[in-house]
């Protein structure tokens, strides 16, 4: 009982953070899942894809509406996205726990590294005649045509993204992102929204190996996912997007804090 | 006929004489004729042409938001065909499908799990560890058995991005466009492949 309403707290808290930080919520669950409450780190992962599910059909519907997502593109990006998801949750079930945790430090590396954040690349973005379409600014009413490029190599970025999304239980938008924006020329408002769309979908296939296998359990996985549902919505009514940058140097303290843990986990006897 | 954009045909190389004025009003961001747009013969003829931005996309309420991309490519100082207008209603009707599955598949699992949660919490159970299978589960409702309700909360969640997939599916095959059905069917396939072969 009190420990259902400190797990609601943790997803309260990790929602509302990560709507106003713009990252994911699944690095900070699982970290929090094992190590406050001593989950195994594979009911975490079960706890956190739930989640992720949860807040990709939320936020989803909104970005839909507003005419943000690329749909098509997201539709033929997906066949990569849950290819991987399907392999990478195939993985999880399989390998010893130690891997996930050592998997899952290194890609918490990366999340911090990635956090320094990339110019993105919004000049030279223009229709190519490929998947072209376009969108209204929500804030400015300005209009952005753009088209794709690099489709290929977007395919793969995909795939490695729903592979570490299937494995980790995290969204993967960390690496589908900057390769959207960058490589394949998305506006970056369109890049998050577009991966966040994908994301459910993906996140939904490895669900179901985790479901069959177990390690989605009621007592862990309902309040995270009510939690996280309730605090993205706090966090967006609260504060929307933060652009302190003191909050974000904290964050990755406490990020590089978590990595070490899931490394030492993986290496400790 | 296919109303991807991409494979609109560009009926002919030379410019709408409306388009150029059109880009200048929109500060030059937009280039109708590179989005692959055809522009139509019937542009030499004064036709209507809305140089507004009627649809009011800015508001966040009503229906009116729903057409907000669709129509800012019709309203490009451009000519509105009835080509338009058709391509315009079956997009819109993917994102509205899109809209309403993942809202009201949403709001149907966290009720679901919500009911859950106050019956353990009701009957003084601990919210267990394990759920019941698919079977179980549907009986179990229908003895308002709380693990039952979590579980159908589960399959509820996951399946509503998967009906958003299928739905998809629908509305390419409704609209003959071959090539998007078939790379949702892809996905779907996938999935299923998951739910078959998922438990090892």
């Amino acid at each position: 009982m009190v420990q259902t309403f400190l797990i609601f707290a943790v997803g309260l808290a990790v929602g509302g953070l990560g709507s106003m930080l713009g990252i994911g919520g699944g690095v900070l669950l699982i970290p929090l899942l094992t190590g406050l409450f001593g989950i195994d780190i594979r009911s975490a992962i079960g706890a956190s894809i739930i989640s992720v599910i949860a807040t990709s059909s939320a936020a989803g519907a909104v970005y839909v509406e507003r005419g943000l997502t690329h749909t098509r593109l997201a539709m033929v990006l997906e066949i990569a996205t849950t290819a991987g998801a399907l392999a990478g949750g195939m993985t999880a079930v399989l390998v010893s726990s130690r891997v996930l945790y050592l998997v899952f430090g290194l890609v918490l590396l990366y999340v911090v590294f990635s956090m320094r954040g990339f110019r993105s690349y919004e000049q030279g973005i223009h229709a190519t005649g490929n998947l072209d379409t376009s969108y209204r600014d929500p804030l400015t009413g300005e209009v952005t045509t753009y088209g794709i490029r690099h489709l290929p190599l977007g395919m793969g970025a995909s795939f490695l993204a729903g592979n570490i999304s299937g494995l980790l239980g995290i969204g993967g938008g960390v690496v589908k992102v900057p390769i959207m924006n960058l490589v394949m020329g998305l506006p970056m408002r369109a890049a998050i929204a577009t991966s966040n769309f994908m994301i459910g979908v993906t996140a939904a296939t490895s669900a179901i190996i985790y479901y069959q296998h177990g390690y989605i359990r009621p007592d862990s996985a309902v309040p995270t996912a009510l939690g996280v549902l309730m605090g993205a919505r706090l966090g967006t009514i609260i504060g929307g997007r933060v652009r302190s940058q003191r909050l974000k140097q904290i964050f990755q303290v406490v990020l590089l804090v978590f990595a070490a843990m899931m490394l030492v986990r993986a290496f400790h006897v | 006929m296919n109303w991807d954009e991409q494979k609109t045909p560009v009926a002919n190389g030379d410019p709408d004489p409306a388009t150029p004025s059109a880009g200048q009003v929109d500060g030059g961001a937009v280039q109708p004729d590179s989005a692959g747009r055809a522009s139509t013969p019937e542009a030499e003829h004064p036709v209507p042409v809305v140089r507004e931005r009627a649809a009011g996309p800015e508001s966040r309420t009503g229906k009116q938001i729903h057409v907000s991309v669709d129509l800012h490519d019709l309203i490009m100082g451009m000519p509105i065909t009835p080509e338009d207008v058709e391509r315009f209603r079956r997009r819109h009707m993917l994102g509205r499908m899109i809209h309403a599955l993942l809202t009201w598949g949403l709001a149907a699992s966290t009720t679901t799990m919500l009911a859950g949660l106050v019956l353990e919490l009701a009957t003084g159970h601990r919210i267990p560890d394990h759920v019941p299978q698919f079977r179980e589960a549907l009986r179990g409702v229908l003895s308002l058995d709380g693990s039952a309700f979590l579980a159908i909360g589960f399959l509820l969640l996951i399946a509503t991005p998967i009906l958003r997939v299928i739905g998809a599916f629908l509305v390419f095959l409704y609209e003959h466009d071959w090539r998007y059905a078939a790379v949702t069917f892809a996905v779907l396939a996938i999935l299923f492949v998951s739910i078959m072969f998922g438990k090892g």
